[in-house]
Parts: structure tokens; sequence; C-alpha cells
């Protein structure tokens, strides 16, 4: 089972008839045992391979396909039910044959879906929301509670944007999927979209040939999760209010819309599945103004493992006429007020560029070369140097690059969220 | 064990750090000598010691218990000594400029046409300081006509890849960044308009509020209201009673 532990990082005084608390809450899951979970049937994950004509040109692209799912396979543990759907204008259940149930995975069914998948060949449509409705209907045949899916497409969807809603609201809840998009003719906002609202994770693979090695990493990292439903609950006291909930490390998602409302003072987060990992949240609420002196709590934050509560952290309010102790920042809420920072300009940027307005693009991409650097995000740097050429990382002085690559752009829209951690910077907390 | 425990404001609180209802400090060592003097020696017993309760009083607004060592109401922040409610807003604009403030609007059939003026508020825009965005000279408020009934009328700015195409659409020229793809809508209900945040990055704000409005909750409009977003957005609903002729 695993063990929870929660941190906060904040500077609890406030300056009279200050209202606004901010907190990073550091959550950490050591000693889970994804394994356990796939002995006891508790596991199950759907594949989703894109079948559209598209993947046929260049042919090396449904040949790569047909390996990183046969990686895949090869990563599914013993005991994890499982099943291969192929996307088309329908999606079809291409493993298991008989279609409606996931198979156990052994020696043998393992064996049976590399085979089936060897024969995975490219035509017509891509029509996303029938892709993940099959992922679902899959999923409600079986009693696992740990549920992921990996999506692989290399193209735009071809249908009315309202039927993948509809279809990605009635998968909330039921499956988490991580999407991957192999080329540059998929739309990275399409993915996100998906990924976001299905609790995983969107990124780009360049070419055909790493797709092998990112299924295999994204299938260890999917059977490393022992905890099926992790929740984040936030109390705040009577006239507070929660202004956002932001998970920020690994990756920046804000979580403030998912709220699940418990009672008038209370709201749960759904997080998703758990492995050994640490996640980072910023909590942001406004409190009723106290005097000089009085010590509240401005909220609660607890954790849960399915409905038992495993961990909690306190974020407290001390009103005081210190101005140098109110004026402080914690420089891990700075930090993680950047880092959201950086991925919005990125993002900001990109679009204005789409949209050719190249002025916005040049301020924003600029701002965000400045905070990645000064935060020492270098992941993000390296693939803003890929856009913009950098005159002055300090002022954040840029220039947009004339000889973009597709690729680059879309690698650094996906990774826009990565963040890093406090101190990753050369010249952090001086 | 369900020991109820007392908070310094009177909630009962299940929890024995910080009231589960206030969020007051519950472990506060009673600061005057406590007339009902506890039992010493249970060690195990909640840590609170009840602090003498002076006598009630009542705020004078919401009629809450209210806690004599504190500035103000707990519940909804009214100042006792100063007879106020909490800080009356500070993003009036300067500009009283367009505000027909008169919600006089009695219970005649509301009938006319529901408009939308898009402006850019300079004062506005200089509280924000929004270093990015420049401040739109020269730009003539525009009117949008809202539609009888149908589907909510979205605000916020078009974008191809976000497959964004919102009614009310702030991506210009001129254009306010600072404006959310889909930001806001406004929901036709009965005979009027609610307006609903989605989340916007940078909130919405109605008339004199230094709050942003609660994401994703649908808040009441009348005709004559500011909305407030983005940069220098202003958005104004107006009720242009029908013409009889």
């Amino acid at each position: 089972m695993s063990e929870f532990s929660l941190e906060v990082f904040q500077n609890e005084f406030l300056a009279d008839g200050a209202t606004t608390m901010d907190a990073i809450v550091t959550v950490t899951a050591s000693g889970g045992a994804g394994g356990a979970a796939a002995a006891a049937g508790q596991a199950a994950e759907v594949l989703i391979v894109d079948t559209s004509g598209s993947m046929s040109a260049p042919s090396t692209r449904i040949r790569a396909a047909r390996t990183a799912a046969a990686a895949a396979i090869d990563g599914i543990r013993d005991g994890v039910q499982f099943a291969v759907v192929a996307g088309g204008e329908v999606a079809t259940t291409f493993f298991p044959p008989w279609g409606t149930n996931l198979a156990v995975a052994d020696n043998v069914t393992r064996g049976q879906a590399k085979d089936a998948v060897s024969h995975l060949a490219a035509g017509g449509g891509t029509a996303m929301s029938t892709w993940l409705l099959q992922a679902a209907d899959l999923f409600a045949s079986s009693t696992a509670t740990i549920r992921h899916a990996i999506l692989l497409t290399d193209g735009e969807n071809r249908e009315d944007p309202a039927r993948l809603d509809d279809a990605i609201r009635s998968c909330v809840g039921q499956f988490q999927a991580d999407c991957r998009g192999v080329g540059t003719d998929w739309i990275v906002s399409e993915l996100r979209k998906i990924a976001s609202a299905l609790m995983g994770t969107v990124d780009i693979i360049p070419s055909p040939e790493e797709m092998e090695a990112e299924f295999q990493r994204l299938m260890e990292s999917a059977m490393n999760r022992g905890v099926a439903a992790a929740t984040l609950r936030v109390w705040c006291p009577q006239g507070a209010r929660v202004n956002f909930v932001r998970q920020v490390a690994p990756d920046v998602e804000d979580l403030t819309g998912r709220a699940v409302p418990i009672n008038p003072l209370t709201s749960d987060f759904p997080l998703g599945a758990w492995g050994d990992e640490e996640r980072d949240y910023h909590v942001s609420v406004t409190v009723p103004a106290n005097a000089v002196g009085v010590e509240m709590l401005a909220a609660r934050v607890s954790l849960l493992a399915g409905p038992d509560v495993v961990g909690q952290a306190l974020v407290r309010a001390v009103w005081t006429d210190d101005e140098a102790a109110s004026a402080r920042i914690n420089p891990e809420v700075a930090h993680y007020t950047g880092q959201a920072e950086l991925a919005a300009n990125i993002q900001e940027g990109l679009e204005a560029l789409k949209s050719g307005d190249e002025r916005t693009a040049t301020v924003k991409l600029g701002r965000a070369t400045q905070l990645a650097v000064a935060s020492g995000n270098d992941g993000t740097v390296k693939l803003l140097r890929k856009v913009v050429d950098v005159e002055d990382p300090a002022t954040g002085t840029v220039r947009i690059r004339k000889d973009i690559d597709k690729a680059d752009e879309m690698a650094l829209d996906t990774r826009s969220t990565r963040t890093v951690r406090v101190g990753s910077g050369a010249k952090a907390s001086q | 064990m369900s020991t109820t425990l007392t908070c310094p404001n009177g909630h009962s609180s299940t929890e024995s750090d910080y009231c589960s209802v206030c969020g007051t400090l519950m472990a506060v060592p009673a600061p005057a000598p406590p007339s009902p003097v506890p039992v010493p020696g249970d060690d195990d017993g909640p840590t609170f010691i009840p602090r003498p309760k002076p006598p009630v009083e009542e705020c004078p607004n919401c009629s809450s218990e209210l806690d004599p060592t504190s500035k103000f109401c707990e519940v909804c922040g009214y100042d006792p000594t100063t007879g106020s409610l909490p800080k009356p807003p500070v993003v009036s604009p300067a500009a009283s400029d367009v505000a027909p403030d008169d919600d006089a609007a009695p219970d005649a059939p509301v009938t006319g046409t529901w408009v939308v003026v898009v402006a850019a508020d300079r004062a506005y825009y200089d509280r924000n300081q929004v270093a990015e965005v420049q401040f739109p000279l020269g730009v003539p408020p525009r009117v949008i006509e809202l539609p009888v009934a149908g589907d909510p009328v979205a605000i916020g700015r078009r974008s191809a890849s976000r497959g964004t195409n919102p009614a009310i659409d702030l991506a210009g020229p001129p254009e306010d960044a600072a404006v959310s793809h889909t930001h806001a809508s406004l929901l036709r209900e009965g005979d009027g308009w609610s307006l609903v945040d989605h989340g916007s990055t940078n909130g919405t704000y109605v008339n004199e509020t230094t709050d942003p409005v609660p994401a994703n909750t649908p808040m009441p409009l009348k005709a004559g209201d500011r909305i407030y977003l983005g940069a220098w957005t202003k958005l104004t609903l107006e009720l242009h009673p029908d013409q009889p002729n």
C-alpha cells in the first residue's frame, strides 16, 4: 500500500487587510506496488491505434505503429485486463477478437495480441469520438479500478467537434488516457483537450522510429500505478473562497473546474491514479480579513486514496503588522506562479504565431524565454531556442526564427506545461 | 470518538486544531483567567480550554454571533465599529460615464432588444497594468445585438486552432489578449440574461466588484450592468425598449 506524505510551502503572514493566501502543497507517494494491483485484476489497459488512411503514408507509420503496439503489449503485466482498439471512421476492437470484453494478460494472450496487431492495416477516416466511446465500453465491461488508455494518432479529427466533446464528457472519470501524436499533421489542442479531460499527458512523437520506446515508457508508468483514484480535498473556512487549485509539477494543469462540492466548505479535486511519484499543487484561497495577531486556518488540504484520508496539510494565515514578514513571497509559490505563466506565454505565443501576429508572438515567447531561463527550466529553454533566436535571455529579447520546423513548434506546444522544481535554476534562491 | 468541540467563536468543530467552520485556532490559551476553572490533569481531553464567553452580541447585518476579539463579523465581514460592510469596490470606474444606475425597473413586462456594447475602458486598463497589452486608442464602441432566445452567447477570442468563434469576439482588431479564448457566456434566462465565467485565466468582473465572479456559476445581470474582462474590455448590457411605431 502506498504511503502518502504532504508538505506545505507558504508565507503564512498576511498584512493587515490582506485576504489572499497562496500555498504549494507537495504530495509524495512511496511504497506503492503496481504489481499487486495487476495481479489482483485491478488494472485494465486499452491501446487505441489510429488506423486511418493517413497512417499508410508514409507506410513506415503503420509499420511503426504495429511494432510500438507490440512493444506496449509486451509491457502489460500478467493479470492486467487489456484490449487493442483500431481507430478509423469507426472504432473496432482489434483484440481480443470476440470484441466486447477485455483479455487477461499472460504469455498466451500477449502472443495472440501481438500477432493480431501485426495485421493492423490503415484505411478510412478519423472519428476520435468513436475510439473513446469504444474504449469506455470495454472498460465498462471490466471490474478493474485502475483504467488506462494510450491513444495514438497521426491526424486531425474529421468529425463535428461537438461529437468529440460529447464523447470526452462521457469518458471523464471512466478511464485515464495518455495521448500521443506521430508526425506533424495532428492538432495539439485536440489531443490536449482529450488528455486534459481524461487526466493524461499529451506529447509529440516526431518520427515513427521513436514510437516503440515511447510506448514502452508509457506502459511502464501506467503499470506502476497502485492507487486507483486519488483525490485532493480542500476545505476552506466559512466566508472564504478557493481562487484556484492547480497542479504545478510535474506539469501545469488547472484543476479548478473539476471541483466536486462535498459540502459548502469543502470540494474534492479528482487526481486519477497514482504510482510512486511526487506532484505539487498550488492552492490559492481568499479568506475574510482578520485583525492583526489573529491566526486562522485558510485551507485544510487532504489527500484521499479511494475513500480514505491518507494525508493532510494545513495552510495557515496569520495577520501581522510586520511588513517585512508579510511582504515576503514564498520561493515555491513564486517559482510555480512563474512556471504557470511560462506555460501560458508559450501557448499564447504559438497561438499568435499561427494567426500571423508576430508582434504578440515575439512578446509572449520572449517573456517565456525570460521565465524559463530564470527558473532553470532547461528543457523548455532548449525547445524555445528552436522557435526563437534569443538575443538577451535576461530581458526576454528574442526574434522569431524564420526556419521553424513544424515538429519543433508542436513539441514546444505540447511540452509547454512541463515544469521544474524550485532550485533547478543555477541562480535560484540567492 | 466524536467529542464535540467548541471554537472561540462558538461554532461546534469536528477538528481539534482549527475550527472546522471558521478556521479559528482552537488551542488558544485563554487570555483572561477562565472563570469556570477547567479540571486539570486530564491531559487526554481536548486541548482547547473554553474561553469565558462574554455576553453574545449579534451582528447587526447578518445576525451571526460576533466574536468580541475580532474587528469584523466573521461571517459577513460587517465592521461594527464603523458600521460598514467589507471594503467597497475599488473597481468603480471613474467612468461612471455609462452607468445607468437605476435598477428600479418596475414589474412591467420587459420588452425590447438586448444589446452588448463593447468598449475599451481606460480606467479599468490602468488598474490592470498589463504591460503586454496596449490600450487601443480611438476605437469606437461596438454594439452587438443579442438573440431573442437560443444558445448561450459566447464571449472570448476566436481561434481557428482551438475552434473558438465567439459571438462577442475580442480577437479584434484591436485584440484584448488578456481575454481567454473561451472566457464566458451570456445565458438567456427568462426575460433577462446571466453571465457565466468558464474558468477564464484572468477572470470576469461585474460592476464595481474587486473579486472576479466565481467560475461556472451563472450570475444574473440587469440592464446597465458592466462586465469587465481582459486588459481593457468593458461590456455593457443594455436593453433598448421597442419603439412603438
